[in-house]
């Protein structure tokens, strides 16, 4: 089934997006975290950091705010191919169209904010090009990423305040009863983690991928195609690491999945 | 008996051509709605671009004493761009190409103007001028995403007028295949102005 899938995407994806003739970079699956470091260009704790905000406000406001750096373009457009990634991640909420993607490309030094069609609003393309412009080009020439991407993102959340508000809780919030289900569940889970760290089997929580762009285990896959990520006892953010090996991983998963937002073009680039 | 028997078949037959019918002619229906949507956009990224520009001509005109031509061939182009309206249900190819032509004559006319500011420095040091620089790239970057939503939700559209069963019962309502935005020349290289 997996195989078959894996047949099947990257010829409906040609399809979808026939219009361009070059030849096209093929978009990672969907990850289901909001910090996705594939060029390795965080630690470990950036990521986790930076994870622990995106998330922490992807919760509170429904709005996502999405970075992905990549170690090329091989040779697609910057914009394009953002593009493709941010519609066909769809990120940002279905009913609010509210995603933004952040994307570095390394070696083509790129970079590129997507806005969906909710997000247009708070986040016009010129004030998207200042971000680049006044933010994240200046940190990343002098090799600050961690503090490029931080205080850009700083400054997006200060734009959005009080645009939108995650009222998605509403299924479990009715019933006490549900709550206390989940409450349990968490509990449990986390003294099953304990256990297992206690027999230095499962790190710090954090969650383990084989190998690049792999879709990992199926136990973390749920229903809708989002992913529940159980943080571990140190906070919320959680990250993985693959060592020394220059790949920062991911971070901040616990947000509830990405949710079909739709984008529109909107957005700026520039590059360092 | 015999009689009775052929009323069946033929009432079966009928009853099966009504509700086949229905449906197919809602799912037409619903398919229109679709690419009026798409077009909607379109034309709305279109207008944005169009909105810009006097915006634009202010802003060149103030900061700088301008090649005229330049910004006289801009404001010509955008006149005939808006001018050219064009109902999208019943747009025949020729009358979509006309109303592509127009546009594509605004976007060669804005990548003129830009190419030419590059000699004028203090203009593009403006903030004014880099901000609007910046949406107008947003905006081209929307129309291209409009275009080819457009073009993608036609495909369809057609695919379905076109295709056996369906085909029949879109030519018993009238539904007709549409008119689709062609790749042009120009567009493979020219609205990719790069701002810096």
């Amino acid at each position: 089934m997996k195989l078959l899938f894996r047949f099947i995407a990257p010829v409906f994806s040609l399809l979808l997006f026939a219009s361009g003739a070059a030849a096209q970079k093929s978009i990672p699956e969907p990850s289901g975290f909001l910090v996705n470091d594939y060029a390795g260009m965080l630690s470990r704790q950036q990521v986790v950091d930076l994870g622990r905000k995106l998330s922490d406000y992807a919760d509170s406001t429904s709005t996502q705010i999405v970075i992905v750096t990549e170690k090329s373009l091989e040779g697609e457009d910057a914009f394009d191919y953002s593009y493709r990634l941010a519609r066909n991640w769809g990120i940002g909420t279905k009913e609010n169209d509210n995603g933004i993607l952040i994307y570095v490309s390394k070696e083509d030094r790129a970079i590129r904010i997507q806005t969906a069609y909710g997000a247009e609003g708070f986040l016009p393309d010129a004030m998207a090009k200042r971000i680049i412009d006044n933010i994240i080009v200046p940190n990343f020439r002098r090799g600050l990423f961690y503090e490029g991407l931080d205080e850009a993102t700083s400054a997006i959340i200060a734009l959005s305040s009080g645009e939108y508000v995650n009222d998605g809780k509403k299924d479990n919030g009715g019933s006490g009863a549900a709550l206390i289900f989940v409450l349990l569940v968490v509990v449990f889970f986390l003294v099953l983690m304990w256990i297992i760290k206690r027999r230095g089997g499962g790190g710090d929580g954090g969650y383990y991928r084989g190998g690049r762009y792999d879709m990992g285990d199926p136990r973390h896959r749920r229903g809708g195609g989002g992913w529940i990520f159980f943080p571990g006892p140190g906070g919320s953010g959680g990250a993985t690491d693959r060592g020394g090996d220059g790949w920062g991983g991911f971070g901040g998963g616990d947000f509830g999945g990405f949710g079909g937002g739709d984008f529109g073009g909107g957005g700026a680039g520039g590059d360092w | 008996m015999r009689s009775l028997i052929t009323v069946a078949v033929v009432g079966g037959l009928l009853l099966i051509l009504l509700v086949n019918g229905c449906s197919n002619y809602n799912a037409f229906v619903g398919m229109e709605e679709d690419v009026e949507n798409a077009w909607g956009k379109v034309q709305s990224a279109y207008q944005r671009r169009a909105d810009l520009i006097p915006n634009l001509v202010e802003t060149v005109k103030g900061a700088a004493d301008f090649e005229k031509e330049t910004l006289e061939a801009l404001v010509n182009a955008r006149a005939r761009a808006t001018s050219v309206n064009i109902d999208v249900s019943k747009a025949t190819p020729e009358q979509l190409k006309q109303f592509q032509e127009a546009q594509s004559g605004v976007t060669s006319a804005l990548s003129r103007l830009l190419v030419v500011s590059e000699n004028y420095p203090q203009l593009r040091a403006s903030d004014n001028f880099r901000e609007l620089q910046s949406q107008l790239e947003g905006t081209e970057n929307r129309i291209k995403v409009e275009r080819d939503k457009f073009n993608d939700v036609v495909t369809a559209y057609n695919k379905r007028v076109r295709r056996f069963p369906a085909s029949f019962y879109a030519g018993m309502f009238g539904f007709s295949q549409k008119a689709q935005f062609e790749a042009e020349a120009s567009s493979q290289e020219a609205p990719k102005v790069n701002f810096k």
